[in-house]
């Protein structure tokens, strides 16, 4: 009896099952067309999908790559110490060279970060435009920057002991090379000119301003650091003039703004403040090398001694200056018109 | 016993909440094309509507879109995403120029 009973549930449950997937295959049937489109839409959504993707992942990269550049460069303020030893190469490197720190720009790339900035040369008692730089980074070194002189008499792109118009009076340099008072004598009064003088003997920058008088402005010092006097077969370096903007700039950007520290308290600074990224200051200056080490120590032992310095004034009072013993060799510079007040 | 199939209307329901997360990642795409031609043409003016007015739009469809349909997640997902990178981009970009780079009074 239970056999046959169960026979029968089984066959009841099988024609309930079948009845059931007919059902469902005629009411849930996708004819052979839905099938395609359907199809067809699943692979135009996966494409869409993909292409925008693609696109936003291509988007990206220039995005993502100025961000980092631009955290590179901010990161433990890279793009500000790199600025800084570029400008302040510039005050101690260059005679009578001066710069805007506040207008200094710079433009940021894929890690690069490229700095322009004008530089000027106070002669007479106005500043000039003496041209423009651009020093251009890659990651933190430095390319050689270009310089745009916009200067008659520019000095040479690359400098040494010989180039700068400033000689020591024991060293080999400027045997050859005169005075130039004869163009001072063929100018005309109304002019103001910026001269380079080589001195006869060392001594303090406070002695040579008050023995050349009121009348002229001594703009730069040229500092002995026992590299000067020193043929070049006797030192490891070939070397340029440095020194240091005696007159205070009021300007507050400037460090030699005399707040703090006098100007020579500065000089020494900034030479220990390079001495730490030396090559990248070499790079900027335009000395083949700058030795700050060696240079830094000899200062140190030896006090600050000058052998030259540029000085501006009227072009009268400058040739005054031929009379002074203490003058070895004069050369010119920059003439401008008169302004003088 | 019953075998149903409840799926029946769902495709209609679907279309909008789609729309929106989709919306985003397009405006999103808009906006981040914009930043990379102001990047390479190195435009001068601040392009406002790329930096700030379309990631804006692009990140609150993205949430509608999240919120309301499965299907649209990756769009919004993906629309959130940009939007919210455009912003990160346009804030550190204003204050590491105004602050640690260079700064000027």
């Amino acid at each position: 009896m239970d056999k046959k009973q169960n026979q029968n549930d089984e066959e009841l449950y099988h024609s309930f099952l079948n009845e059931s997937m007919e059902d469902y295959e005629e009411s849930y049937k996708v004819t052979e067309k839905n099938q395609k489109k359907l199809i067809k839409a699943g692979r135009n959504d996966a494409l869409k999908t993909n292409i925008m993707i693609s696109l936003a992942i291509i988007l990206l990269i220039v995005p993502v790559l100025t961000l980092s550049s631009f955290l590179y460069y901010a990161f433990g303020g890279k793009a500000n110490h790199l600025i800084e030893i570029a400008t302040k190469t510039i005050y101690v490197t260059e005679p009578n060279m001066s710069l805007e720190e506040i207008e200094v720009e710079e433009d940021i790339g894929f890690f690069t970060m490229d700095l322009t900035f004008d530089v000027f040369k106070r002669i007479g008692q106005e500043d000039y435009q003496a041209g423009e730089y651009s020093v251009d980074f890659a990651l933190d070194q430095p390319n050689y920057p270009e310089r745009e002189m916009k200067l008659e008499k520019p000095l040479p792109i690359t400098a040494d002991m010989e180039t700068d118009l400033l000689y020591h009076p024991d060293g080999p340099y400027g045997a050859t090379v005169y005075s130039d008072w004869e163009i001072l004598d063929h100018l005309p009064d109304g002019t103001v000119g910026e001269v380079y003088l080589s001195l006869n003997q060392l001594m303090k920058p406070e002695e040579l301003e008050k023995q050349l008088g009121n009348n002229v402005e001594v703009r730069w010092v040229a500092v002995d650091t026992g590299f000067e006097d020193k043929p070049l077969s006797e030192v490891d370096y070939s070397v340029a003039p440095i020194g240091y903007p005696l007159q205070v700039d009021s300007t507050t950007w400037s460090p030699f703004n005399g707040r703090e520290q006098s100007n020579e308290e500065v000089f020494l600074d900034i030479l220990k403040f390079l001495a730490k990224d030396e090559k990248t200051a070499e790079r900027v200056s335009r000395a083949r090398s700058l030795a700050l080490g060696e240079r830094i120590s000899y200062i140190e032992k030896n006090g600050i001694q000058v052998y030259g310095a540029v000085v501006t004034g009227p072009t009268p009072e400058l040739r005054k200056l031929k009379e002074h013993d203490l003058i070895h060799i004069m050369k010119v510079g920059e003439v401008k018109l008169w302004n003088w007040k | 016993m019953e075998l149903e199939m409840s799926n029946k209307n769902k495709g209609k329901q679907r279309k909008l909440p789609t729309l929106s997360g989709f919306l985003s990642f397009v405006v999103a795409l808009v906006a981040l094309a914009g930043v990379n031609l102001s990047l390479l043409m190195d435009f001068d003016d601040f392009p406002k509507m790329f930096l700030i007015d379309l990631p804006i739009v692009g990140f609150f469809l993205g949430l509608l879109g999240l919120v309301t349909s499965k299907r649209s997640k990756l769009y919004a997902l993906w629309g959130i995403g940009i939007s919210l990178f455009i912003l990160v981009f346009t804030f550190l970009m204003i204050g590491l120029s105004w602050v640690a780079i260079n700064p000027k009074p």
